[in-house]
């Protein structure tokens, strides 16, 4: 097993040491088998940008669509593509909101009035092939020619090319990534340079590829690894990367919770949605800053300094988007800040409480602690099974308020004591004083490294790793630990890998 | 008006109805073809919401089945008694085969499913529901009706949201079927075409759609054959749902009670949306856009609409705090009760579309149904459902029937053969010994 056993397990509650739970796909280094690897569709995010891209309108298509399921925060996961009637006629509103506000003559390469025919087929040449990322085929051609041509008849020119794009915009080739490969020997193939260009401008940019990617396919060159280097340098330098980055950190992270959190008026009458939204820009600006700005480590997204308020702060813990969205109303939560590092920061899933278990938080009282009042959490062997795991953790936050603000004291007379405890963590295990220093221990750990790899690969593959996966994240893990965490360099390996590359066979 | 009106019962269901029993006398295969008996198809909704209740207070203590009166969280629905039954005494038993996983998500999964999560070995090397585990009523019911109507079933959502746990109606395995929470959204969708009163503009925009739609279709016929299995399955299902488009953009089958909606687009409080989505539900019933839909309330957070109510810690925690105080259990039945006003409000509309001798209640059965009982534990047992409406003859309302911890499964197909289908059980069949009696 490559796997690191601590990276990868379910924390049992009520077990003095972590039991494996579930069963593990993931296999050997060694064994390269075919594995699955699901359609996918445009997210929400995807198809609005495409459109925009497309048409050059700064428009909200997206807006008529569903928004996509969330796993693991991700709204991309491959195997809940589903279009319900709803969302099929959100893509045909979304499509007719587009043409309605086009003027066609933008987008034609030519004049119709020398020759509407001509001048149409050049448009369905030209236009397909952007929105399907790869010249049509002669069948998906006809089907473009012969919607134009009797639209044209009846309602003029610029219907017909109207009815295409909508046609277009709601056809599988472009709502969805269909990958075939590269015929040839073995279950796995590589993929069509076409292919490659949309997988990697979907991972980075979030987008179809731009002209400049789209002509290195287009010349074949892209499969080339020292083209395919070229190509991810450039759009790492794009603002559209920056705008990636920031929007896998808030799905990540589920910060944009921050916006929906509800705070007691009464203790918190600054609280409104706008203070949310504000929380939430400072972590997008923090998250882009470091990674593309600053020192680009995952270390760094846990320590390095910034001004909230004022404030010298340093790294992703303590920003106050995530420590609001992970409080009560009129209280911190030890309990949720706890599992938000196991979950998304270690990788372990929690058990749920058991059923009809009076899980009310303890009341408000203005003498006792937060440590004091959940005492019975770690006392208790029916809670501290599972709370063994998170308060110890959550502990730790507890110089923060539940809206990110600084505390010496929780209540007048009642200093905070942020006193915390690492375990079932392997090498991180071990005491900590508050924030900064959780931070710097979570900055140095494999274990992290091993699960921001993780959520990297579930986003850029809209999937969970499997079994012939595993040289592949294997060999990223080891790249990202030699980088010293480089994020950059992680996004440049990914596209490299045999997994990224290629596929497996398609069989009808 | 722009409606195209069709006489009722519409010819193409009436012929099916015939069509498919040769040999019976027709009325007698009305109900298997989704018809009450005086001919008026009959509609399936549900209303659905989190968060639980508190049970003792559902219905008065003391009753039983013909004698008994609402208690505090049911009070609004006095009115209506005549038209409702309360179920009490059923389990979501199926959550026993997930019981490790988050309560809300998983009763969620669990409430209109009857069927265990999918599950999903992940990278972590472990495992994580990702869907479902089959389809709810709801879609079940939509797919023995499918084509019927221009959408087979339209699913309505308040602050619903976008976690997958979150998502009720499921067509099944991997297949979600998440809301529409926008109102006006919906209203472009269900209604906006029929606001012209041009009969050629509305002529002319279905030939382009059909046009459009066409292409659509041929290069789905196009790229399908190419794929693997299970992405040929996705695709299928996307092809079905443009498909059903393509009726809906035909306009819909419309009888002489439907009336063009006119919902408050412009209040987009919580009671706001919940109103503006009721009214256009039971048009897009009226209307015979749809048979089947359901809506779903979630996420309300605070319920500033009720300044009576005071929840400084939120609803949720207070929710999962309990009555533990005289006060607090107050509060939170007003929370609740504020759900059964907005059931009884859908009575009403549905009371208020005349059909033939009766209404479009006495035409639809609607489920309510709630993912817990008691909400401070989030407990799948001892539910309370209510079901309202005539569901076409077949329900006789003002009773309150309590039963000893039967699995919901039991529940739903009670429903399925009280709507006059041969179902003996549904979801999972290791919770299921049979139809509930004494329902229907």
């Amino acid at each position: 097993m490559r796997w690191s056993f601590l990276a990868f397990l379910v924390l049992s509650c009520g077990q003095s040491e972590p039991k494996e739970m579930g069963t593990s796909t993931l296999g050997d280094c060694e064994v390269v088998g075919p594995d699955v690897a699901p359609i996918r569709k445009l997210t929400q995010t995807e198809y609005g940008n495409t459109v925009r891209d497309l048409s050059g309108l700064d428009i909200a298509p997206e807006s008529r669509l569903l928004k996509d399921p969330e796993v693991h925060g991700f709204d991309n996961n491959a195997q809940l593509i589903s279009v319900s009637q709803l969302q099929a006629d959100g893509y045909m509103r979304a499509s007719e909101d587009l043409t309605a506000a086009l003027d066609i003559s933008d987008l034609l390469p030519c004049d119709p009035a020398s020759g509407e025919d001509a001048c149409a087929e050049l448009f369905i040449d030209r236009f397909g092939a952007q929105a399907f990322r790869r010249p049509l085929d002669e069948v998906e051609r006809g089907i473009f020619v012969d919607l134009f041509g009797p639209t044209r008849d009846l309602e003029g020119f610029d219907m017909g090319i109207s009815l295409v794009i909508q046609a277009m915009l709601q056809s599988p080739q472009f709502l969805y990534r269909p990958e075939f490969g590269v015929d040839g020997p073995g279950d796995w193939v590589p993929l069509t340079d076409y292919e490659l260009a949309s997988r990697l401008s979907f991972m980075l940019s979030e987008t179809t590829p731009d002209q400049a990617l789209y002509d290195a396919a287009a010349a074949g060159q892209l499969s080339n690894p020292e083209v395919l280097v070229v190509q991810i340098e450039r759009m790492l330098g794009d603002s559209r990367a920056r705008a990636m980055m920031a929007h896998f950190a808030t799905q990540w992270t589920d910060i944009g919770e921050v916006e929906n959190a509800v705070k007691d008026g009464m203790t918190y009458p600054e609280w409104d949605v706008d203070l949310g939204r504000a929380m939430r820009s400072e972590t997008d600006r923090f998250v882009a800053d470091v990674v593309f700005d600053g020192d680009g480590t995952l270390a760094a997204l846990f320590t390095a300094p910034y001004l909230w308020n004022g404030d010298e702060r340093y790294g992703l813990l303590t920003q106050p988007s995530l420590l609001t969205a992970l409080s009560h109303s009129n209280q911190t939560s030890i309990v949720l800040r706890g599992k938000f590092v196991r979950e998304r920061v270690m990788c372990q899933l929690l058990q749920a409480p058991p059923d009809d278990l009076d899980i009310s938080l303890p009341p408000l009282d203005e003498s006792l602690s937060t440590r004091e009042r959940f005492a019975r959490h770690m006392q208790d062997p029916v809670c501290s099974g599972c709370h063994a795991l998170t308060d110890p953790l959550g502990l730790g936050f507890e110089h923060y308020g539940p809206l990110g603000e600084w505390r010496d004291e929780e209540t007048p007379g009642v200093p905070v004591d942020a006193s915390g405890l690492v375990v079932s963590a392997g090498a991180l295990d071990g005491t900590f004083y508050g924030l900064d220093e959780l931070s710097e221990l979570l900055a140095n750990g494999e274990l992290i490294e091993q699960c921001f790899v993780l959520n990297v690969f579930r986003r850029g593959f809209g999937r969970e790793p499997g079994d012939a996966d595993a040289c592949a994240v294997a060999g990223l893990e080891a790249g990202f630990a030699n980088s010293g965490g480089d994020i950059q360099s992680l996004l440049r390996e990914i596209p490299m890998t045999e997994t990224f590359r290629s596929r497996p066979r398609v069989t009808p | 008006m722009a409606f195209d009106r069709k006489p009722k019962p519409s010819r193409r269901s009436f012929l099916r109805g015939a069509g498919a029993c040769v040999g019976l006398p027709w009325l007698a295969s009305m109900p298997n073809t989704a018809h009450a008996a005086d001919g008026f198809p009959l509609r399936f909704v549900v209303f659905t919401h989190g968060q639980g209740t508190i049970t003792d207070a559902m219905v008065a203590p003391g009753g039983t089945e013909n004698n008994w009166d609402f208690g505090e969280v049911l009070a609004s629905l006095t009115p209506r008694k005549s038209d409702v039954v309360v179920i009490e005494g059923i389990d979501d038993a199926t959550n026993l085969l997930d019981t490790p996983y988050n309560g809300h998500t998983r009763c969620r999964l669990h409430s209109l499913t009857a069927q265990g999560m999918h599950w999903e070995s992940d990278g972590g090397g472990g495992a994580s529901p990702t869907s479902a585990g089959g389809p709810s009523i709801d879609q079940f019911i939509a797919n023995k009706w499918s084509g019927l109507t221009p959408y087979d079933s339209l699913e309505f959502g308040v602050s619903v949201g976008t976690l997958t746990g979150n998502t009720y109606t499921w067509k099944g395995v991997g297949q979600p079927v998440p809301p529409e929470d926008s109102p006006s959204a919906m209203f472009d969708r269900l209604f906006l075409d029929l606001a012209t009163s041009d009969p050629a503009e509305i002529a002319a925009r279905v030939t382009r759609r059909q046009s459009v739609l066409d292409a659509v279709k041929s290069q789905f016929d196009h790229l399908i054959p190419k794929l693997g299995g299970e992405d040929r399955v996705r695709l299928e299902n996307h092809l079905e749902s443009i498909r059903g488009l393509e009726q809906a953009v035909g306009g819909g089958v419309l009888g002489d009670a439907c009336q063009f909606p006119n919902p408050d687009l412009a209040d987009t409080s919580i009671p706001g949306n919940t109103r503006a989505h009721i009214d256009m539900l039971t048009m897009s019933l009226a209307c015979d856009i749809t048979r089947v839909a359901t809506l779903a309330i979630g996420g309300v957070n605070e319920f500033p609409w009720l300044p009576d109510l005071n929840f400084p810690t939120g609803w949720h925690d207070s929710v999962h705090a309990g009555p533990v105080t005289s006060d607090l259990r107050a509060d939170l039945i007003g929370s609740y009760a504020w759900f059964a006003e907005q059931f009884k409000y859908l009575l009403d509309s549905l009371a208020a579309v005349p059909e033939g001798d009766g209404t479009l209640l006495d035409h639809t059965l609607v489920l309510y149904s709630n993912v817990f009982s008691t909400g401070a534990s989030h407990s799948h047992e001892g539910k309370y459902y209510l079901l309202g409406g005539g569901g076409g003859g077949a329900l006789q309302g003002g009773r309150y029937l309590s039963f000893d911890h039967k699995p919901h499964g039991e529940l739903y197909a009670a429903i399925l053969q009280g709507m006059g289908f041969a179902d003996t059980c549904f979801g999972d069949p290791a919770f299921c010994d049979g139809p509930l009696t004494g329902i229907f």
